[in-house]
């Protein structure tokens, strides 16, 4: 399936996976999500809660959550994969 | 499983959500698979910069749609 693989973050320094610059290219690609997979990220990732309390904070079911958490990280990760190279 | 699936599938991963067979598959085809492990461990850092975000101030709209969320949530119980 990889035309191309993913390169390996691992050699990046920490100062510039988690730079300023950084967390506002994720913060505007958060921005940008459709509402329903920005509340779930937010509320997952950002600030920490369990997948469970996600789904009954939104009233969706444990399996709609992780598609949209999926859906959500899946955006993130892009636009820090085409910021990051 | 390809690496469609196993993309698929991955952040059933890691919130723990697969079955016992299912993560043993995913486990062999990540252990032999250069891509989708790379793959995987880009999402674990995007986890990882995400959670840095909770120190940032919450922009007006995000914070407008986390309330919205809340008030539904409290009017259903």
């Amino acid at each position: 399936m990889w035309r191309q693989g993913p390169q390996s973050w691992d050699n990046l320094p920490e100062s510039k996976v988690l730079g300023d610059e950084t967390l506002q290219h994720v913060r505007a690609a958060i921005d940008a999500l459709p509402a329903k997979q920005r509340e779930v990220i937010l509320l997952r990732d950002v600030a920490g809660f369990d997948a469970g309390e996600v789904s009954s904070l939104l009233g969706i079911s444990a399996a709609n959550e992780r598609v949209r958490l999926h859906r959500a990280r899946a955006t993130v990760r892009r636009n820090l994969e085409d910021y990051l190279k | 499983m390809n690496c469609r699936q196993v993309v698929e599938l991955m952040t059933d991963y890691l919130e723990g959500a697969l079955s016992p067979a299912e993560r043993a598959r995913f486990e062999e085809h990540i252990a032999g698979c250069d891509g989708c492990r790379a793959y995987l461990q880009q999402l674990r850092t995007t986890r990882r910069v995400l959670g840095r975000l909770a120190d940032e101030p919450v922009p007006a709209e995000v914070e407008r749609d986390l309330l919205e969320a809340f008030r539904s949530w409290r009017s259903s119980r």
